[in-house]
């Protein structure tokens, strides 16, 4: 088996040219000791076993952040037999330092000069084959956007590992090489050594503090001694510090290399990126546009997804549910037949009718991101991250929390320090993410009629600024640590395209419909369970509502203590937030569809034909809702479910449910994203989480309800 | 004169870098080099960070490391270098 390693800076499309290479094959795992996603691909070219590695996109082997980090050590001890070199070709000067160092790792390498249509139409040209003749490998033009060149870049990938093509070593100033040798030389005495041996003199050279460890580990004191005084000659020679004198004899090579290759336009025209940031970044636009921007986001996302849920919810109930318990009536006894309609049926279609809204909201992040205007937002909001002690890349982790809380915690890996991430991590759980809508959608349709909008968008806005006050207490609380400096790239825009859209959003619904589903799941099929158990019993004496009886007074002060069966919703609630809905169905024991629609007689014919014109439907509404001219859903006309006069009942009055989903926003999100925390921080944090989120929840729900009672007396 | 003191758009040439850390190595791999020219492209609504250009990099900074590296405009860089010349 041949692995190939793709490494390159961020940004400059890695992840889809691995797309455009492996299609669908990609997995996701994590990297060993870490939780840090790896990509990989495997696939059979011309009889040879391919594995495809996608590391996180690094600019240079002195790591900057945890994925910095991840792609050194790879490199460093993982089985790598050879490398591609993804680059930018319009920012050749800085994608080639890291090129510059991949050499000194001497391995079979190929070079992918990436996004080679937008470096010809700026005018720019590549002298490729003189290029290929200094570096000693190959170097492929591709555009990942549209898959070209990819095959071209593997076979000659294999070809260079199978030809043990190595490139060739770009030499800087004499004196410099001349340290390199004599550490080389000093290293040859230690044949284990993990890093390359140029590499390893260089990093020593440089006192690279992990080049230093590995030495120490490998008990090569002398040659760390060594190193040091490799140092200082230099340092006295050059009269500048060590650092500057590599960066500098890097950069010296690449722009003879650069000089001898490439041509320049003879008038370089202001890239249409620059001119994009001029209005999107302008002094007194940029906010506005921001809020615009995100605005329409869940404007479109909610809208376009709500008929294609109602379309999916109906689809479970009334349409497979149905012809289940038709199908299995009187071959499985009715307890069964239960379980697997009300609890695995119903599970299953949570999941699925949560799947076109999670569809629409990814694939317009997926376009933010794409784009490069998420970087943008970094630099919009870093003045506020840095009253908080973050930085501005931290707020993309929150607004992917708007989408999920799941990603949102793995996200914050990119932050530089871990107090960063701590902070960020305690945010996470308050962005109202997706999962929640539909919870706001139900009571807000029923008690809110005319301001369904503004109200959820209150309960959004709450949890910023709760958010934002938890920041800020925890950023005077915890202890303050060594920080990163903030640095981050603004990239150039580029036209998202479908495929690299599709690529950052498969692995994401993937993630969903495994991970969550399976949660959700097994989550309704313990409801089921808790439910109807002990045997016989209907869910108001059922192991539930025995224990949310025992708490529910608890919640008066809030507004929703005097009934259990809303606290009782909450239980499985923290399993997932969109199981709530479900929940409440259960308890109340409102039966599905099925049972009503029972009586008719059932014609699976007409009513799988039904079903796609529903369909066809859902489809067009959803179109006409992203272009604004929704026609109204029924749900005004439609006569109150039995799951709606039910919840009017127990809610005296908007207050009492605007309290109930104030405390939805606040509590533990979900078990995911609690497994996420333990994951990514320990079980220090994920204690603490599940005893703050309840806590905090109630405390505010308490301070609305009892507020809103003042002001209305 | 520092980097955070050019106007918007403004060219200078990077004279020193100052005391910035980690961040000093981070910025000099990206090509942020003594003798290299530079851009402020612009402030951040709220005045910082700021986003700079080096070669065809655009970069964000926050304005209190900006303050830690000496420019000197590009105008009065070459008015000395004409007068070096004559």
């Amino acid at each position: 088996m041949i692995s190939l390693a793709f490494v390159g800076n961020p940004n400059t499309g890695k992840t889809a040219l691995i797309n455009a290479i492996a299609g669908s094959d990609l997995e996701v795992g994590n990297w060993p000791g870490v939780t840090v996603e790896k990509k990989e691909a495997h696939f059979v070219y011309e009889g040879e076993k391919i594995s495809l590695v996608d590391l996180p996109g690094a600019y240079t082997f002195s790591p900057y952040s945890i994925e910095e980090k991840i792609t050194r050590n790879t490199l460093a001890f993982g089985k790598i037999d050879g490398i591609i070199d993804v680059i930018d070709t319009t920012n050749l000067s800085r994608n080639l330092y890291l090129t510059l160092e991949l050499i000194d790792m001497q391995k079979p390498m190929v070079l992918a000069l990436n996004m080679f249509d937008d470096f010809t139409k700026r005018g720019y040209r590549l002298d490729i084959q003189k290029l290929e003749a200094i570096l000693g490998a190959d170097a492929i033009p591709t555009v990942a956007s549209k898959g070209l060149g990819a095959k071209k870049l593997i076979a000659s990938a294999v070809n260079a590992v199978k030809a043990r093509k190595i490139p060739h070593i770009q030499p800087y100033q004499e004196h410099i090489e001349k340290e390199i040798a004599f550490l080389q030389k000093k290293l040859a005495r230690y044949p284990n050594l993990p890093y390359p041996p140029r590499l390893f003199s260089i990093k020593l050279i440089e006192g690279d503090e992990f080049a230093i460890e590995l030495a120490r580990k490998a008990e090569a004191e002398d040659v760390i001694e060594f190193a040091k005084e490799a140092r200082g000659r230099l340092e006295r020679h050059m009269k500048l510090p060590i650092k500057t004198i590599i960066t500098r004899a890097r950069y010296e090579v690449i722009d003879h290399m650069l000089d001898e290759v490439l041509t320049k336009p003879v008038v370089d025209k202001v890239v249409l990126s620059e001119r994009i940031d001029n209005i999107v970044l302008n002094r007194f636009a940029a906010i506005p546009i921001f809020l615009v921007t995100m605005f329409l986001m869940f404007k479109f996302t909610f809208d376009a997804s709500a008929p294609l849920v109602e379309w999916m919810g109906d689809f479970f109930d009334s349409y497979v549910g149905k012809y289940l318990t038709l199908g299995m009536d009187g071959v499985a006894p009715p307890w069964a037949i239960s379980l697997l309609r009300d609890g695995l049926v119903s599970g299953v279609g949570l999941v699925l009718s949560f799947l076109p809204l999670l569809f629409i909201l990814y694939f317009f992040m997926a376009i933010l991101e794409e784009s490069g205007y998420m970087a943008r937002v970094s630099f919009l909001l870093d003045r506020l991250a840095s009253k908080l002690g973050i930085k501005g890349n931290a707020f993309i982790s929150l607004i992917v929390g708007f989408g999920c809380n799941v990603p949102a915690v793995y996200s914050t890996r990119t932050l530089t320090s871990y107090r960063e991430r701590i902070i960020t991590m305690l945010m996470i759980p308050l962005m109202s993410c997706s999962a929640r809508l539909p919870i706001y959608a139900l009571f807000t349709a029923l008690f809110f009629t005319s301001h369904q909008a503004l109200v959820i968008m209150s309960l959004y806005a709450l949890g910023v600024g709760v958010a934002l006050l938890i920041a800020y207490i925890a950023d005077k609380i915890l202890p303050k640590s060594e920080q990163k400096p903030f640095l981050m790239e603004l990239p150039t825009y580029h036209m998202p395209t479908m495929r690299a859209v599709w690529a950052l959003m498969k692995p994401k619904l993937e993630d969903f419909i495994v991970r969550a589903g399976t949660l959700i799941v097994a989550a309704s099929i313990v409801l089921w369970a808790i439910v109807n158990l002990p045997a016989g019993s209907r869910p108001e004496n059922s192991y539930l509502a025995t224990a949310a009886r025992s708490v529910t007074p608890i919640f008066k002060p809030a507004g929703f203590g005097d009934h259990w069966e809303p606290v009782a919703a909450l239980i499985p609630g923290t399993l997932a937030k969109e199981v709530v809905i479900g929940s409440l169905g259960t308890i109340y024991g409102v039966e599905t569809a099925s049972s009503k629609s029972g009586s008719a007689k059932p014609d699976f014919m007409s009513d799988t034909i039904d079903m796609l014109r529903c369909l066809k439907n859902a489809l067009i509404n959803s179109v006409l809702a992203l272009g604004h001219i929704r026609i109204e859903t029924l749900q005004t006309e439609r006569e109150p479910t039995p799951l709606q006069v039910k919840l009017k009942e127990q809610f005296p009055s908007p207050l009492n449910a605007y309290a109930y989903m104030v405390f939805i926003l606040l509590y533990i999100p979900c078990v995911s994203t609690m497994a996420a925390i333990k994951q990514e921080f320990g079980w220090r944090w994920l204690l603490f989480e599940v005893a703050f989120l309840p806590l905090l929840a109630y405390g505010f729900s308490v301070a609305i309800y009892q507020a809103g009672l003042f002001f209305a007396s | 004169m520092t980097l955070a003191d050019l106007d918007d758009k403004q060219k200078a040439i990077i004279k020193e870098m100052g005391d910035l850390g980690d961040l000093k190595r981070r910025l000099m791999e990206l090509g942020v080099l003594c003798g290299e020219p530079v851009q402020l492209v612009r402030r951040s609504p709220f005045g910082d960070p700021l986003e700079i250009k080096v070669a065809d990099t655009y970069l964000a900074i926050r304005k209190e490391d900006a303050e830690k590296i000496e420019v000197e405009p590009i105008s009065q860089w070459r008015r000395r270098n004409r007068r070096r010349g004559a």
